[in-house]
């Protein structure tokens, strides 16, 4: 029976010697690249053949691995990916599916192996997580909040005022100061600054800016 | 005795009743208009209307009193009856009050000069009006109270006062702001012209204590936020080395618990394993071992540069650099995109990047050894790139010969 050509994007060397170490144990599979920068992640699909890719989200030099994927997905159609990631960024998922990525797979999860969703992503499912990892935020839980509030909290990070949310969002501004509002009140934070802080040391919202 | 042709006989007593009381009034206007300074002309018809008041008093009182007409009467020069003159007369003073009094009351809506100071100096602001010589034109009390507390006396010349305000000013504002008496005062300075067509300056000065001490407090607060802000940048900048960090650490926990479970399964193993269990552990050692030793052995590459010769490499296309090539990425979009080229279109399996400055421009060719196509269009990739190298000032251009060859310039000073 013909090999799986697999592709590792890793940036970190541990995780990614995990996974070469489930690749190359398994004999349905063939390794034939594991790299740690996604900007280059289509080249090597260019003439290896490759079925499947383990894709990080984030990788070196903040080179994203949904941009690499939708990238591929366009090129490559037929190339099944599977995005792997430990930061619990509520967008990510909803991006995955929009560009047609086949598996995602939170790393602290432990939802189920690795190796599980390889194997069913390849039989031909999509696998998704149930939920996105729970994280704590302040007094609250990142399952907490609602779309809108992560809405906002994501324009927060970005360090926009109220009349800029309010201007991204389609909202007034007053409505923006109420929810922001509420937002404190909820996780306890006494200002947006050290809210902004809690939401990125827990990874629930990764700024645009850090993924190049 | 001359009939005195006044109708009826109460006629005379109510002439001399009216014209009582208009010379009543007008002696009360006449002798105000002196008391408030009122211009002459209000004087002058107090005293035109109280003639004829006195005359026609005169007149009616005694006709009512002795009904004789004891003046001769100006109705034998005029033709008319003594009681139309004397009506007459009363209507004209009559008139002339009401003028009076309207002139007066008009008045009331005009201010005087005195009035006019008194408000000035009732403003919380200070006022100077004075001329090129310095020489003061109007100044109010709360000027002179400042000029009082900063020079020891009222404001004589506003040269004097300029050169006192800019000695005592607080230096890192760039208005002229004095602290005087436990209050901010803010001075400022124009030209005006004045009604008679000369130009003169104002100086106002402006109670701002509130403002200020507000402003004093938000620049605090934007030192305390700015720092705020470099902090947060700097988290920002970590937290994906922080991230990856704990993904590291993970990874090493994981395999320390594999090798954990691997000395307790050697230990166990040790007396009663087959041939197959002892080498299919070892095949784990091997692994474990390798695994370790891979993370150990790894080099990273630092620059793009170098990932994207691997990744060439990797599918058979070699590429040669000539000159530095920085790590920007408008340069790491060109040479991708260059490497699709030569794999896609060019079917090549060679591509040379060459760097080098031309005066005040940084050029990067990129050319390969791939089939040359008759024409070409900028689209696609070529088309996104020509884009960004416009962001960047500068152009992008194919460039003919023997080899296709695409060359990014940009100005020296965009490149960061």
């Amino acid at each position: 029976m013909e090999k799986i050509n697999v592709m590792i994007v890793e940036d970190q060397a541990m995780p990614r010697a995990l996974f070469e170490m489930y690749i190359k144990s398994n004999e349905k599979y063939n390794l034939v690249a594991s790299i740690d920068n996604a900007n280059v992640a289509d080249i090597y699909c260019m003439k290896n053949g490759v079925d499947l890719i383990l894709m990080d989200v984030i990788t070196k030099g903040g080179a994203s691995g949904l941009e690499a994927s939708e990238k591929i997905k366009s090129m490559y159609p037929d190339t099944k990916i599977i995005i792997v990631t430990s930061m619990p960024e509520h967008s990510f998922i909803q991006k995955a599916k929009d560009i047609g990525i086949e598996g995602f797979w939170y790393k602290e999860l432990n939802e189920m192996a690795i190796m599980d969703v390889v194997e069913r992503v390849v039989a031909g499912e999509r696998v998704y997580p149930s939920s996105t990892p729970k994280v704590q935020i302040g007094l609250c839980t990142s399952d907490d909040f609602t779309e809108r509030e992560l809405e906002v909290l994501r324009c927060i990070v970005k360090g926009y005022t109220d009349k800029e949310i309010a201007s991204e969002l389609y909202l007034s501004v007053e409505t923006i100061h109420s929810k922001i509002k509420d937002l404190l009140s909820k996780t306890g934070y006494k200002s947006r600054t050290r809210l902004a802080v809690a939401l990125m040391g827990s990874g629930l919202i990764i700024d645009d800016y850090q993924i190049k | 005795m001359r009939n005195l042709g006044y109708p009826g006989s109460s006629a005379p007593f109510v002439f001399a009743l009216v014209s009582a009381i208009l010379i009543n009034a007008c002696m009360y206007s006449f002798i105000r208009s002196f008391v408030m300074g009122y211009k002459k002309r209000v004087r002058y018809i107090s005293f035109f209307a109280f003639i004829p008041s006195l005359f026609n008093f005169s007149v009616s009182a005694i006709a009512s009193l002795s009904n004789k007409f004891i003046i001769p009467s100006f109705s034998w020069v005029l033709g008319i009856p003594n009681w139309v003159l004397c009506l007459s007369m009363t209507v004209v003073a009559v008139a002339l009050c009401i003028v009076h009094n309207y002139i007066r009351y008009e008045k009331y809506n005009l201010i005087s000069r005195n009035s006019i100071k008194e408000a000035i100096d009732r403003l919380p602001m200070g006022i100077s009006i004075y001329n090129h010589s310095g020489v003061l034109l109007l100044t109010n009390r709360t000027m002179n109270d400042i000029a009082f507390t900063l020079l020891g006396d009222e404001v004589k010349n506003a040269f004097v006062f300029e050169q006192c305000l800019e000695e005592k000013r607080i230096v890192e504002e760039s208005d002229t702001i004095l602290y005087i008496n436990d209050a901010y005062w803010i001075f400022q300075k124009r030209e005006i012209t004045l009604s008679h067509g000369a130009s003169a300056y104002e100086m106002i000065a402006t109670n701002i204590t509130e403002e200020y001490k507000i402003n004093l407090t938000l620049r605090e607060e934007s030192v305390v936020l700015s720092k705020y802000n470099q902090d947060l940048r700097r988290y920002r900048n970590n937290i994906v080395k922080v991230t990856a960090d704990e993904e590291i650490l993970n990874a090493k926990i994981k395999i320390h618990d594999e090798l954990g479970e691997l000395l307790l399964v050697t230990k166990n193993m040790q007396e009663n394993a087959t041939s197959a269990e002892k080498e299919s552990l070892i095949r784990s050692w091997d692994t474990t071992y390798k695994q370790l030793r891979n993370y150990e052995a790894q080099e990273e590459t630092v620059s793009f540069i170098d990932d994207i010769k691997e990744a060439a490499s990797s599918i058979g296309v070699s590429i040669i650099t000539y000159g530095e090539i920085p790590n920007l990425p408008i340069i790491n979009t060109m040479i991708h995109e260059c490497l699709t080229n030569t794999i896609k279109h060019g079917k090549g399996n060679e591509m040379t990047i060459t760097s080098s400055i031309d005066g005040r421009y940084f050029i990067l060719s990129c050319s390969n050894n791939g089939e040359l196509a008759k024409t070409y269009k900028f689209k696609g990739g070529l088309k996104s790139l020509q884009d960004l190298a416009e962001k960047y000032d500068g152009k992008l251009e194919i460039v003919k010969g023997d080899r296709f060859t695409i060359q990014l310039s940009i100005p020296k000073e965009r490149m960061g």
